[in-house]
């Protein structure tokens, strides 16, 4: 079960992520459908067709994430404690410690036994957060945050030491210590950890004398529990004490101290070491103020190797230790402050300083393969690393300075104060690339932690806005379930770009839009986009070893020259190199622990995809509107939009609409024709009108006979007009020659020979002027996971460097053949892999195959893949297949025999694998040759593979399947529908738009009654061009349907472009149904709703919200800003009661809900309370005795307990004296009664609340 | 009458010296193990040694006898303290009450030799002829601030002399260890981190390393700088996938 709703996710998240492509302006969008007509149709070959079924194909990511299936079927589930002593981890029941809780199929966070809480025991204090009920020896509640208010931390002071830990553990720790009696537990709760250290250090000390002339250094309590005279201030060697303590030359170090400190003879310690004070009687009497030890006004090194002065300060630079051990000399004793600064790459950094270091350039997407962010520390004269986590998924940022309030008081402001530190933070890279998916994406990226948004701007037409992380994940290079989302989320920038070409008035192809395309731009570009999301494309790695991980296709085939440039490629080593100075700043990250939720929509909005639309449209308006200039040409311009061939479906409105007003501006150019022509006319003295008219006509006929013969030849628009022209002339001088219409009247003039010449000579010249094929250009860059560069030389380069561990990620980015060896042994490095020197041996991967297909006529040199009882397979059915080879390498293949550079296709990820599989359909061999495709059933793939070390298999290994011939019989199927059949639909939806997916080309209708197609009144919408389906899952038809009608019956027709009785109908419908909730999503309540009383400063609440109607899913998420950022509650979906543990500060709270159901409906609501702290104990107001009861009162109601030993008895030893605000007890006279009051928070104090004696 | 009263005189120096040499042999040659005072059999010293050598092999397993659950790594067993085995979750603490585990496994670690130790002690006494009778051996471990102290309730009669509690004191800084490794859990299972360099500001006695792992394991060895005790433990806590999606 747990499993099987992890691969719903899964799967969910492939088609989200499929279905989430970026939308990107481009001209593209016109051109995809533009092979509806011929050129680009005649073209497709079964190329095309892997290429476009091999790219999105959904069976393909279902076939990669079916690894884990198997693993469902053991009934995995829950185990409290597994064989490996994990408590609360996913096993099976084998792996399960016998008799241990186990749920099977269950998620540890559902189960009862796994449930996090506090588990705590009030009498020691300990409080342990994110515990196990089933695991807690003590109490346990169900806070998992603790917020109690004995879990409060204070400094407890115990002598001259303090500890910050919990009121109940001082209390422990005192009673241990025998600081005297339990009524002097000295427990701050108002002290920070850092004040506590100080307070230990500050506590006055003085001679202990311990009579017989014994002496120990100490505390006033450590001297009271060894019952000896406390003299403040004192030292043991002090002559007015008469101890037998004498001065020393020896010195040594305090625990919990910095300095160097003289010894006296009988061990205690005296004062900081001072070599000129050595023999001064007086510095060996009293303890000497700070003030007045030596070197007090060395801020810059703390005294750090000094030979004369032990007064060290280990902030400043110095701490005790052993000269002896470091070599050093010192005029007195045996210590000295040891300098704890550091030097690192030439820099100085004081102790307790951190900075980062980085292994090249950071930030805006440079960060190069196998990096990491590391973390290093001066930790007393020592630097040491701390290495932010792993696959850049903890980034290091730093900052140089601090504020520091010089007064304490806030009253002067703050300085800073220069101390560089850094910290290693969770790198949020995950979101800004989940935002392209939202609707306002781009909006909230500018905002959002780590994120920034990356301009791709390559041509008028392709140009997009994309959120990208600063500082790009990184993915295993040899897990493959990794290799798996890297491979989808590379893919996010694949991307086509299409440039528009037009014929030239006179000739050739100019470009039209994108031309920018064409050049290493949109390679540089394109590749700064796919390495910005992570590892992909062309990057290097900490080596400056550059590896390609993209490719560039113009119009489907591999384009190199298109391909980045070395110089570009230079560019990209230099990231390799860290960038002196350079560091990632701190940013507000508040926002961010806020809103840790996933956002989701489209990079480019609707809006901007019309606008593109439009611009499109609008360039080609312009480039045939501008052909209109004579009458001729209008007509031309008439021709052009209507017959035209090659223009996409998508622009033949916009074509005809050019056409139209072509012809608008030929109309009033020939105007200006005709003005020519009366200006020749003016010249003919003498001609008659009828002579002119009947010219006119025909010249007009032979304009118009030019023109169709120019679009016959297939002339450019110039050769058009010459033709045009031409056969004007030629047209006029007919009509004038034969005396028709009253032309003889122009007989005889100069004027017939002319024409005749003339006409002929540009109807000849135009000849020369052949229009030529511009079709679309497509380029397209496919963006793959980056995998490292073959060979092992540089495996090495990870080892041997202590500030800079290996680890997996960066050993195997160094290297294809580079591994980690010894893995948690002393010997663990990084090495080559064993080059046995042999080619990869392919064979065929026999557990994988489709259903219904087999592996046929195996050799070594290939297979083939036939139909399950021999044959071809059928079209359009999933076509599944793999190869295995016994050691890692990377396959490809391809329809024709190339070098395996330049071979097309990945089998499998781009990766090196073992396990090498594939997915595509294959369409009916009858479609594409009806459509003037070259399609054959008969294919032919060649597989090459190249291992780690670079030894490339030899020769091609063939894999051989033909696909069933003949007529089509059989009916297109349905195999999608959205919105999902018998789904919901939002409560106020009146129409939907409905998609249903066929398998092949097909033409849908629907209607509500069941009746056969040609009876169906309705058509639907179905625009996909063959071999170019829109949908993952095949062709897509779509129409609008009311929401209220209930049942509608779908049938299709497949090959649109055969006669009706050659193609196949549905003969039963597909019946679909739309279904409306009865009312509309609402929230009926949220908890908490009113303000409450804590005694802690911080509490957990549990959010819950109550939702009801709707649809039968509800999600509701929350926020503390507004509704935006808002935040999936945790335990929401299954029930209309929605809960979310928080952790939340007293003061006043609004949360904000919103809460949405399947059909897509929200609510929105909000609660506002206010959490007021009370951390006050109860007080006793008032006392009695009443006979032989002693009677008192609270201040609120409490739980009050007594006895008779003493104030700060333990809770659970007292005896009850009664809850409630009055309470009483029997007493007995002449006695004492301690008594202590908690409330119902447990605030009670460290003492007792009162101490009464029985009179 | 002279014989008697040389007689008288011999009894009475055979007496004195009998008395002196029996004073001699209880107040100047007593053996070391034999102090009423201080109720002392000499068998402090090994107990000592079993406790540091205890301590120490414990602290290496972050309290634990056997690592268990636990992380290598350079052939070291770094005890898992908190551990989720998902991603994007904070940890769940895995021994509560660290103190008190640290306190039963070290009673228990050492209870063979404490055993020993006191056996050997009184062979040694029997061997030089005294009657030496024993009871059963009762002993607590407390874990303390600067201090492990070892109250062992061990009913001991040596000649006609009684003994029943020794207390045994071993300098160490476990306390502090095992706290500063609580507070570091406590902070991985809130904020899945934690921040060592910090803490070595506040405990400058102690050196803190902080590893973090490839699969999101934190190993953490925080080591005193005087003493030289280890303490190793581990802790895998909000990890993030090594790719886009786990």
């Amino acid at each position: 079960m747990f499993l099987m709703l992890g691969m719903f996710f899964s799967f969910c998240y492939f088609i989200d992520l499929g279905s989430n492509a970026l939308s990107i302006v481009s001209a593209a969008e016109g051109d995809e459908e533009d092979g509806a007509d011929s050129e680009d149709t005649r073209d497709l070959r079964f190329r095309d067709w892997i290429e476009r079924f091999r790219g999105g194909s959904l069976i393909e990511n279902m076939t990669r994430t079916s690894y884990a299936i198997s693993s469902s079927a053991d009934g995995v589930g829950c185990c409290f404690i597994s064989s490996d002593g994990q408590k609360c981890g996913t096993a099976s029941p084998d792996n399960c410690v016998p008799d241990s809780p186990f749920a099977e199929g269950s998620l540890c966070a559902e189960t009862s036994f796994c449930q996090k809480g506090c588990c705590f025991d009030e009498s020691l204090g300990v409080y342990d957060k994110n515990s196990l009920r089933a695991d807690c020896p003590g109490d346990w509640t169900a806070d998992p945050n603790c917020n109690m208010p004995g879990a409060a931390l204070g400094c407890c002071v115990l002598g001259g030491m303090s500890i910050f830990e919990t009121q109940g553990q001082c209390r422990i720790d005192t009673v241990a210590r025998a600081l005297g009696d339990d009524d002097v537990v000295d427990w701050r709760g108002d002290v920070g950890e850092g004040e506590c250290f100080a307070l230990g250090v500050s506590q006055m000390e003085g001679a202990c004398l311990l009579g017989g002339g014994n002496c120990e250094f100490t505390t006033e309590e450590d001297c009271f529990a060894y019952s000896g005279d406390f003299r403040e201030g004192y030292l043991c060697s002090s002559s007015s004490l008469e101890t037998d303590c004498e001065m020393t030359r020896q010195t040594s170090c305090r625990d919990e101290k910095d300095g160097v400190y003289f010894m006296d003879s009988c061990g205690n310690y005296a004062n900081i070491y001072d070599a000129s004070r050595v023999d001064d009687v007086s510095y060996w009497n009293e303890v000497v103020e700070a003030e007045d030890l030596c070197g007090n006004t060395d801020f810059e090194n703390g005294n750090a190797e000094s030979e004369t002065c032990g007064n060290c300060n280990r902030f400043a630079g110095g701490i005790c230790g052993s000269a002896d051990e470091d070599g050093f000399s010192v005029d007195v004793g045996s210590f000295y402050c040891r300098d704890t600064s550091c030097m690192f790459d030439g820099e100085s950094y004081d102790n307790g300083e951190s900075w980062c270091v980085y292994d090249g350039a950071i930030g805006e997407g440079d960060d190069v393969v196998g990096s990491r962010h590391w973390k290093y520390v001066c930790s007393q004269g020592v630097v040491t690393v701390e290495p932010c986590a792993d696959y850049r998924n903890q980034i290091c940022i730093q900052t140089n300075t601090f504020g520091v309030d010089p007064d304490g008081d806030g009253s002067s402001g703050e300085i800073d104060v220069e101390f560089r530190n850094a910290a290693c933070v969770a790198n949020n890279w995950r979101n800004c690339v989940d935002l392209n998916s939202d609707e306002d994406g781009m909006e909230v990226c500018a905002e959002t932690l780590n994120c920034r948004i990356d301009n791709v701007n390559i041509a008028d037409k392709f140009n997009f806005d994309v959120c990208l992380p600063k500082y790009p994940g990184g993915f295993s290079l040899s897990d493959e379930r990794y290799q798996t989302s890297a491979e989808r989320l590379c893919g996010m920038a694949d991307q086509k770009c299409t440039v528009i070409q037009k014929p030239k008035r006179w000739g050739g192809c100019e470009y039209v839009a994108n031309e920018n395309c064409l050049h290493e731009v949109f390679g540089q570009e394109m590749n700064d986009f796919c390495r910005g999301l992570g590892d992909c494309g062309g990057s290097v790695n900490i080596m400056g070893e550059f590896s390609e991980n993209y490719v560039i296709r113009k119009d489907g085939s591999l384009n190199r020259g298109m391909y980045l440039s070395g110089s570009w490629i230079e560019r990209l080593r230099n990231l390799a190199s860290p960038v002196p100075g350079q560091f990632a700043e701190v940013e507000d990250y508040s926002e961010y622990l806020a809103a840790a939720g996933v956002f989701g929509g489209d990079a480019v909005s609707a809006e901007e995809a019309d606008t593109g639309m439009a611009d499109a449209v609008g360039v080609f308006r312009y480039g045939l509107g501008g052909v209109g200039m004579a009458l001729g040409v209008a007509a031309q311009g008439t021709i052009l939009g209507i017959t035209i061939p090659g223009i996409s479906g998508g622009f033949l409105g916009a074509e005809v609409a050019a056409g139209y007003s072509a012809a608008q501006a030929g109309g009033t150019a020939a105007t200006g024709l005709t003005a020519e022509c009366g200006w020749t006319a003016a010249e003919l003295q003498g001609a008659s009108m009828a002579g002119f008219a009947g010219a006119a006509m025909g010249a007009g006929i032979g304009m118009v006979a030019g023109g169709m013969i120019a679009n016959y030849l297939g002339l450019s628009d110039g050769g058009s007009l010459l033709m045009s022209i031409g056969g004007g002339m030629i047209g006029a001088a007919v009509m004038i020659q034969n005396g028709w219409m009253g032309a003889s009247a122009l007989q005889g003039t100069f004027l017939m020979p002319g024409l005749w010449i003339v006409g002929i000579a540009l109807i000849v010249i135009s000849l020369f002027f052949g229009s030529d094929d511009c079709p679309p250009i497509e380029v397209d860059f496919e963006c793959k996971p980056w995998k490292a560069p073959v060979g092992v030389s540089d495996c090495d380069a990870c080892n041997g460097d202590d500030l800079k561990p290996c680890s997996q990620y960066r050993c195997e980015s160094l290297g294809a053949g580079c591994t980690l060896v010894n893995e948690g042994s002393e010997n663990e490095m990084c090495d080559s892999a064993v080059d046995d020197g042999r080619a990869p041996v392919l064979r065929p991967q026999y557990g994988v195959i489709g259903e219904g297909e087999i592996y046929d006529d195996i050799t070594d040199s290939g297979f083939g893949l036939a139909a399950v009882g021999g044959g071809c397979i059928d079209a359009y059915t999933p076509l599944m297949f793999g190869i295995v080879t016994e050691d890692l390498s990377h396959c490809k293949f391809d329809v024709e025999q190339k070098d395996f550079e330049e071979l097309s296709y990945d089998l499998g990820p781009n990766a090196y694998i073992r396990n090498h599989t594939t997915v595509f359909s294959l369409p009916d061999p009858s479609h594409g040759v009806s459509q003037g495709a070259d399609w054959t059933g008969d294919l032919s793939l060649f597989v090459k593979c190249r291992d780690v070390f670079g030894h490339e298999s030899p020769g091609f290994y063939e894999i051989d399947v033909c696909v069933n011939e003949g007529p089509d019989r059989i009916a297109p199927r349905v195999a999608s529908a959205i919105p999902a059949n018998d789904g919901l639909v939002g409560y106020d939806v009146e129409e939907i738009e409905l998609e249903i997916v066929t398998n092949e080309l097909a033409e849908c209708r629907w209607s509500l009654n069941d009746v056969s197609y040609d009876l169906m009144e309705n058509d639907m919408v179905c625009m996909d061009l063959l071999g170019s389906p829109t949908s993952v899952l095949g062709y897509s038809c779509r129409d609008s349907l009311s929401a209220d009608a209930g049942t509608y019956y779908i049938r299709c027709a497949d090959q649109p472009w055969m006669s009706e009785s050659e193609r196949n109908f549905n003969l039963e419908s597909f019946v679909y149904t739309i279904r409306k909730p009865e009312e509309r999503i609402a929230i009926d309540w949220i908890m908490p709703d009113r303000d409450f009383e804590i005694s802690t400063d911080m509490t957990t609440i549990e959010l819950e919200v109550a939702t009801s109607d709707g649809g039968e899913f509800h999600f509701c998420s929350y926020s503390f800003s507004g509704y935006d950022n808002m935040i999936e509650m945790f335990e929401t979906g299954n029930d209309d009661v929605h809960s979310q543990i928080l952790n939340r500060a007293t003061g006043r709270n609004e949360i904000f809900v919103e809460c949405y159901d399947e059909t897509g409906d929200f609510v929105r609501s909000s609660a506002e309370f206010r959490i007021v702290q009370d951390s006050s104990s109860p007080v006793v107001a008032r006392v009695w005795q009443n006979g032989g009861r002693l009677h008192f009162v609270t201040s609120k109601d409490s739980e009050c307990r007594y006895s008779n030993e003493r104030c700060s008895f333990a809770w659970e030893e007292g005896e009850m004296a009664g809850s409630g605000e009055e309470h009483s007890f029997g007493v007995v006279r002449g006695k004492g009664y301690y008594i202590k009051c908690k409330d119902d928070f447990g605030n009670m104090p460290s003492g007792c609340s009162v101490e009464v004696r029985v009179l | 009458m002279e014989n008697k009263r040389g007689q008288v005189a011999i009894f009475i120096i055979l007496a004195i010296v009998i008395v002196s040499v029996i004073l001699i042999f209880f107040l100047w040659v007593k053996p070391t193990y034999f102090d009423e005072n201080t109720g002392n059999l000499g068998f402090e010293g090994c107990v000592k040694d079993v406790v540091e050598d205890g301590i120490f092999e414990l602290e290496r397993n972050a309290g634990f006898i056997a690592p268990g659950f636990s992380y290598t790594h350079m052939d070291r067993d770094f005890v898992y303290l908190c551990y989720t085995e998902n991603y994007y979750d904070t940890c769940t603490v895995q021994v509560p009450f660290l103190k008190n585990v640290f306190d039963e496994n070290l009673e228990a670690s050492i209870r063979d030799e404490v055993n020993m130790c006191y056996e050997n002690s009184l062979a040694e006494l029997r061997e030089q002829g005294y009657a030496v009778s024993a009871g059963d051996v009762e002993y607590n471990v407390e874990i303390e601030p600067g201090v492990v102290r070892v109250e062992i309730e061990a009913p001991t009669t040596v000649g006609g002399s009684g003994f029943a509690r020794f207390n045994v004191r071993v300098n160490s800084p476990v306390y502090d260890m095992v706290m500063i490794a609580t507070s570091l859990v406590q902070f991985e299972t809130r904020y899945g981190d934690s921040d060592v360099s910090e803490m070595m500001l506040y405990y400058p006695n102690y050196y803190i390393e902080k590893l973090k792992q490839g699969d999101g394991t934190t190993l953490y060895s925080l080591k005193h700088r005087v003493f030289g005790d280890e303490f190793l433990f581990a802790s895998r806590s909000l990890v993030f996938p090594a790719g886009y999606r786990g």
